[in-house]
């Protein structure tokens, strides 16, 4: 398809940015700030003057496109027949129903507060406002029609739509959206009837109703449920439907003039001006201060308690919270935690060997040299030997002399037993220098004896404690390995709850009274409502047993049914696990095995510096026995030389 | 009498979207096995993807299953768009259409009671009956009951019959004019009904259905 500028210069499409009733939304290539809007059908003569004019308009008034994508520029086909417009295009906006719809709110705008959604319905307001100082109508407020940046600014679209009046020229919209179309014009044509400034200002205040009050359409809840038939009636009753229902934001949290303007516009055909809702919703978001528990929450000065928050516990719903972002674990391999602690156990020497005795350099020469002068060296003993052989004889004789002659005798005998003594006292006399000396290198030699038992005792101690810290080692890496399964465990475990409590509050959607189940009657719902029974998920046979009136059969079709609710669950309804409850499980394995590390330092520490104090404390009971043998040579040295002396 | 809170009150918070719901009663007697059978768990894929990729019918529509192949058995509660998950069918047995056209209007019954407990505005519901057969129940206290929901506006009946359906019948049970698939065109149907419960979700008139006509020489049906 050829298409061309107004001064017949070809104008290239590019992709299709939207599909409509009317026509399709093309990019202009070469601009990208553009798009082109082409009908399907070649639009009437009417529309295109409409078009012409608004073209035209924009000269006078630049403003006009500021807030929508007002006609900038007529597109012809080759016969030079108006086949369309370009325009400003919209990038990265999101309609405004995903603004205002809580739970679609939440995910595409995670940090928009209440006061965000003040900001949108005051910049709608201005957008109408400028509209409306030319005189614009926009006709078919709905929407699919307004679109809203991040920064809360908004942008109406289909601006071809558009109502214009122009002295005796007029432009109608001829189509609407009954949702925004006010009591009056309920039932009445688009196309014969003309629309009004307070037309546009009830859409207006609908849009403003459904941002401050979470999606809301201010006319649902009417006894009928049907919009058109409570907008016509002006059924609006809002503010004791929020008493009636926990779920709702109290009416009394909207400033008393934003709530003034609302009934206004609600239930009056003189409704407030696009200025004044700027003006209202402006000083409204001045008072709104964010609460402390949770900074989206936005709350009126002056209010006592966060009406956020109580709706919060009240009713089970979050209307503003930050999504819990998916959870991205950090869970690391053992490997490269492990990794630097068995390279530093690798450099660590091998365990020790029980080792053999390294007696110090001639320690067993100087007990052998020291043995053998002191045999040597024993003084000789035959004179008391001498005498004590006599003196036993003579004590001998004397016994026998008594026997015949006593006196003699026990002189005799007396004599000999004097000599014996004499001899033992002349042997002790002689030998005790040499005795003294004996006790004294055999005590050195003890000390050396006792310190090579010290050693090997040592050498063995530190064996085995090196053992035991290699082992313990080996036993800490195998635990950390470990904790990797059992965190896994744990995951798949909350998994699988995650999965029943999935299936709890999917059951929980299924209320008893929505459901028509064979041989159980309203009245018997009635009861069993009574008791707490509402739901799929109240269904077990332990719970029905024990409600009075209610028959085996009726049982067993609850319980058939819940089985039938429960199978088209499983499966399509599991739920990711609670990233909050994933990380909780990640800390805490975390921890388990920074400890187990920990552990592994504290036994690598242990380990080494166990090997240090064994290597320091063998050199000095190493250093003990030398001593200990230079002492023994010394003193056998000094024996030698006094013995030799004498 | 003080109104209990029901537990449904968080969906409805999450979404205050008006809904349109919509039941679909699908045949699934023996008749229907084989190609008939599998061409309409396609259409019901269809049915799903088309609406969700509407950004504002996929939080209006609330879809519900029933079939009737020997029993009459509810496969999937109502549900927006966004969480319904098509069920599979199976087919087997009788066709107890009749108890299934008053399961189906008692459904939508109920579902509007839970959206006036919520205070949730509301399109009228579709009943959206498809067979391939003759009742095998009486089905006479259902034309009633069909008869009785549409003047008091209740909900919107749709018949639409395949292969041998009986259309006598269908035309004595449903106060529109009742439909004939041309061949097994189940998608095109289900395309249809997605576009016509889009313009519904949209136009937010739940009085007039300005529906395209599917009886035209390029459309699914057939009188």
């Amino acid at each position: 398809m050829k298409v061309y500028g107004v001064d017949r210069n070809p104008i290239e499409l590019g992709a299709v940015l939207g599909r409509g009733g009317e026509g399709v939304v093309y990019t202009r290539l070469g601009r990208e700030g553009d798009a082109c809007k082409i009908y399907t059908r070649s639009p009437t003569a009417a529309r295109t003057a409409k078009l012409t004019w608004m073209v035209s308009r924009l000269q006078q008034h630049p403003d006009l496109a500021q807030w929508c994508t007002w006609p900038q520029e007529l597109l012809f086909d080759a016969q030079q027949e108006c086949i369309g417009f370009a325009m400003a295009r919209l990038e990265q906006l999101r309609p405004i129903h995903e603004v205002y719809q809580p739970d679609q709110r939440k995910s595409v705008l995670p940090s928009a507060g209440w006061d965000f959604l003040v900001r949108v319905a005051t910049n709608c307001a201005r957008m109408f406002e400028t509209l409306h100082k030319y005189d614009v109508i926009v006709g078919d407020v709905n929407e699919r029609n307004i679109f809203v940046d991040a920064d809360a600014t908004v942008h109406l679209v289909d601006c071809d739509s558009f109502q214009i009046t122009d002295g005796d020229q007029f432009f109608g919209t001829g189509v609407g959206v009954v949702d925004y179309t006010p009591p009056e014009m309920q039932g009445k044509d688009f196309r014969v009837v003309p629309r009004t400034v307070e037309h546009d200002r009830f859409g207006l205040a609908v849009i403003a109703f459904k941002l401050l009050l979470m999606g809301r359409h201010p006319f649902s809840g009417g006894a009928s449920g049907d919009l058109h038939q409570a907008i016509a009636n002006k059924d609006w009753d809002y503010p004791q439907l929020a008493q009636r229902l926990r779920h709702l934001l109290p009416w009394s949290v909207i400033g008393a003039p934003v709530r003034a303007a609302f009934v206004s516009a609600f239930t009056e055909e003189q409704r407030p001006s696009a200025a004044v809702w700027v003006e209202r919703l402006t000083a409204f978001e001045a008072t709104l201060q964010p609460c402390r528990r949770e900074p989206l929450h936005k709350v009126p000065n002056g209010l006592g308690n966060c009406p956020w928050c109580t709706i919060e516990q009240v009713a089970g719903y979050a209307y503003f919270s930050r999504p819990q972002t998916q959870f991205h674990s950090n869970w690391q391999g053992p490997d490269a935690l492990l990794a630097p602690l068995l390279a530093e156990l690798q450099e660590l020497p091998a365990p020790r060997q029980p080792e053999e005795w390294q007696a110090p350099q001639g320690m067993e020469a100087a007990i052998a040299t020291a043995r053998a002068m002191l045999q040597a060296e024993r003084p000789p003993d035959l004179v008391s030997w001498y005498l004590a052989l006599g003196g036993g004889l003579v004590a001998f004789g004397g016994v026998a002399m008594a026997l015949f002659q006593p006196t003699r005798g026990v002189v005799v005998g007396g004599a000999g037993v004097l000599a014996l003594v004499a001899s033992r006292w002349l042997s002790v006399r002689r030998q005790l220098p040499w005795h003294r000396v004996n006790l004294e290198i055999e005590n050195k030699i003890k000390l050396m004896r006792e310190i090579e038992a010290e050693w090997k005792g040592e050498a063995l101690r530190f064996r085995d404690q090196d053992r035991r810290l290699r082992a313990w080692l080996a036993d800490l890496r195998g635990q950390v390995m470990a904790v990797g399964a059992q965190r896994q465990r744990e995951i798949d475990k909350l998994e699988g709850d995650e999965v029943s409590a999935g299936l709890r509050a999917g059951l929980m959607r299924y209320p008893l009274a929505s459901v028509s189940i064979p041989n159980v009657p309203v009245e018997k719902k009635r009861a069993l409502a009574i008791r707490g029974v509402l739901t799929a998920a109240d269904l077990d046979r332990g719970k029905l047993a024990v409600i009075p009136g209610l028959a085996d059969a009726q049982i067993d079709a609850l319980i058939a049914w819940r089985r039938s609710v429960e199978g088209q669950l499983t499966g399509t309804r599991a739920q990711e696990p609670n990233p909050a409850q994933l990380g909780a499980i990640d800390s805490n394995f975390q921890h388990l095995r920074d400890n187990l590390l920990g552990e592994m330092r504290g036994a690598l520490g242990t380990l080494r510096d166990a090997g240090s104090l064994a290597d320091g404390r063998m050199a000095e009971l190493l250093a003990q026995g030398r001593s200990a043998g230079l002492a023994l040579q010394e003193r056998v040295d000094a024996v030698r030389r006094e013995f030799i002396e004498h | 009498m003080t109104e209990q809170i029901p537990f449904a009150a968080v969906e409805f918070a999450a979404n205050p979207e008006p809904r349109c719901a919509c039941v679909l009663l699908l045949d699934t007697s023996a008749s229907m096995s084989g190609a008939r059978i599998s061409e309409l768990q396609e259409g019901l894929a269809v049915l799903k993807n088309e609406l969700s990729q509407d950004l504002l019918a996929r939080k209006r529509v609330e879809l519900a299953v029933v079939t009737f192949g020997g029993s009459v058995r509810m496969l999937s509660e109502f549900m927006t768009v966004d969480q319904f998950e098509p069920p599979i069918l199976h087919a087997d047995g009788l066709t107890p259409l009749g108890a299934a056209v008053t399961t189906g209007l008692e459904l939508v019954r109920n579902r509007k009671r839970v959206y006036r407990q919520n205070g949730i505005a509301c399109y009228r519901p579709w009943v959206f009956l498809l067979t391939d057969g003759e009742p095998s129940d009486p089905w006479q206290p259902a034309a009633a009951a069909v008869r009785h929901a549409e003047t008091a506006r209740e909900s919107a009946f749709f018949a639409v019959g395949v292969g041998e359906a009986n259309l006598d019948i269908l035309g004595k049970l449903s106060v529109r004019q009742p439909l004939m698939l041309r061949g097994l065109q189940f998608r095109q149907m289900f395309q249809w009904l997605s576009t016509s419960l889009k313009s519904v979700s949209h136009s937010g008139v739940s009085d007039e259905l300005s529906l395209q006509n599917p009886t035209a020489p390029d459309g699914w049906a057939k009188l």
